[in-house]
């Protein structure tokens, strides 16, 4: 963990220095404009956290993406559950897997719009897409690698039906649940932000991907910089801290790897 | 809990496997797993069954758990036919893996009990400390399986298995896989478990001296398809070990049956 960090911070300090230069050496026309220094990157994003605007914003994002994950979370479980306990759903599910899951969320915005009209609904839908497949196939794939002898167990003292779903197969596709929760996370962030982009508002509110739109519209590309530091640095918390607790606390302490 | 396994000792515990049959079907060939059958296991008695590998000792045992249905036959408990799996009959598997890896030792033997509801919580805390203290794991009930050397796994899983007072312990071939050492401390263990409670144990083993060691009668099996030769008593006088009196005549009378397949 200790390395890790070491090693992040490595990379973004040779990354700023290199950056730095770049800009420095003139090699760009016009550089604070196309090219900002990090200084004015920094002064855009002191800027954006002072006026309080950045945390409209990331609220308005997190906000849809925990909305998304979650109803997108409980599809995945239900589905699932269906379709291991009938070969019917099961053969549904499949082929609706197969049919969405290559499908580019950004091409169903068209069709978003339409159905929901802009604002929050077609984001979450464009969410919702992104996460529901991945986290179907890594749910499927978990109920099937489950040890016989933990279903078996489940049985002798006495459990069946949804009590040993819920008990027993869940749980032990844990890593795999997690697993997809993480694909889903990373995909569905992407997803949120491009969306957002594209018809981000609903009345006044509107979240990261909306901000850059704006800032890209007037020219300001320090701040369409402190937008993206934003977005990478909440996927890194996520990734490493919250992920990675949860991992420790679960998986890791239970000496389960998928 | 010593007083409760005694007061409900009663003739309906009685457990018959009457002429059961099983054949496995898969690909383009059958195999015959078990052959008529049958055996009368009395309430509190100590069963071996002593087989080769592949002679169907574990698919009788999962027939009476009720993980695995007989073609033909029946398998009765007292009154009742066995119709499938229950925590009447608890197994403990061979397989290391039958703690779940995400509950503590103290949370895998609790485990049957809260899904039963058999007890209020206190309850449940004390029997699962005195089971724990039973198998020598009173010190590691916090512990994931997954920390556990396997003799201990089995420990926690011999001690599972004993919190819901299960009619009939059914136990393939638990100790196959722990060191000689621990196979013989966890062998004293479990005589001294069957001594104080007096559950019906049915125990699968392909190794004589363990059956000799455990069994108050000992089932001989033949293989493919699996048949029961020879039901013999085993009254050598407890504690056994392999220089006991009568311990060598006894291994070799089994062996003569095993070899004579």
């Amino acid at each position: 963990m200790k390395k890790k960090f070491i090693n992040r911070l490595i990379f973004i300090i040779g990354l700023s220095v290199l950056w730095e230069g770049t800009v420095r050496s003139g090699i760009f026309p016009k550089a604070e404009r196309l090219f900002p220094s990090l200084m004015d990157i920094f002064k855009a994003l002191a800027e954006v956290i002072a006026s309080g605007e950045l945390f409209g914003l990331m609220g308005y994002s997190l906000y849809l993406i925990v909305l998304g994950l979650f109803i997108g979370v409980v599809l995945a479980l239900v589905l699932s559950i269906l379709a291991i306990s009938s070969q019917t759903i099961a053969g549904f599910v499949d082929t609706a897997v197969t049919i969405m899951h290559p499908l580019p969320g950004i091409a169903l915005l068209p069709l978003a719009i339409l159905w929901f009209g802009t604002g929050q609904e077609p984001i979450v839908f464009i969410i919702v897409h992104a996460i529901l497949w991945p986290m179907i196939l890594n749910i499927m794939a978990g109920f099937k690698a489950i040890p016989a002898i933990y279903r078996e167990v489940g049985q002798n003292i006495g459990l069946s039906g949804p009590r040993l779903a819920i008990s027993i197969m869940l749980p032990a596709a844990f890593p795999y649940l997690l697993a997809g929760l993480k694909i889903g996370w990373a995909r569905s962030w992407r997803a949120l932000i491009a969306a957002e982009m594209i018809f981000g508002t609903s009345g006044t509110q509107g979240g990261l991907g909306w901000y850059i739109y704006q800032q890209r519209y007037f020219i300001n590309v320090s701040g369409v910089f402190a937008a993206l530091i934003v977005i990478m640095v909440i996927g890194i918390l996520i990734e490493d801290i919250l992920f990675g607790l949860i991992e420790r606390k679960t998986v890791k302490k239970w000496g389960m790897t998928a | 809990m010593g007083n409760d396994s005694l007061i409900h000792r009663e003739e309906s515990r009685k457990l018959r496997i009457i002429n059961i049959n099983k054949t496995f079907t898969g690909g383009s060939q059958n195999l015959a797993a078990l052959s008529n059958v049958s055996i009368k296991i009395n309430e509190g008695d100590f069963v071996c069954i002593l087989g080769p590998s592949g002679c169907g000792k574990t698919t009788l045992l999962r027939c009476i758990a009720g993980l695995e249905r007989a073609d033909s036959g029946e398998i009765m408990l007292g009154e009742n036919p066995v119709r499938g799996p229950g925590p009447d009959r608890i197994v403990v598997f061979q397989d290391f893996d039958q703690l779940l890896p995400w509950k503590t030792v103290k949370e895998n033997v609790a485990f049957p009990l809260k899904v039963n509801k058999k007890a209020p919580e206190k309850e449940i805390r004390d029997t699962v400390k005195q089971n724990l203290a039973l198998v020598g794991l009173e010190e590691f009930e916090d512990y994931y399986p997954h920390q556990l050397s396997g003799g201990m796994k089995q420990r926690a899983a011999i001690a599972r298995a004993l919190t819901i007072h299960p009619k009939v312990l059914l136990m393939d071939e638990p100790f196959a896989s722990v060191d000689s050492q621990t196979r013989t401390s966890l062998q004293n263990e479990l005589i001294k478990i069957w001594e104080k409670f007096h559950p019906t144990i049915v125990f699968i083993t392909h190794n004589i001296e363990e059956a000799v060691i455990l069994g108050n009668r000992i089932a001989v099996m033949s293989s493919r398809p699996g048949t029961i030769k020879k039901v013999i008593p085993n009254e050598l006088p407890r504690p056994r070990t392999v220089g006991s009196a009568g311990f060598s005549e006894r291994w070799n009378e089994l062996n003569n049956l095993l070899v004579s397949n």
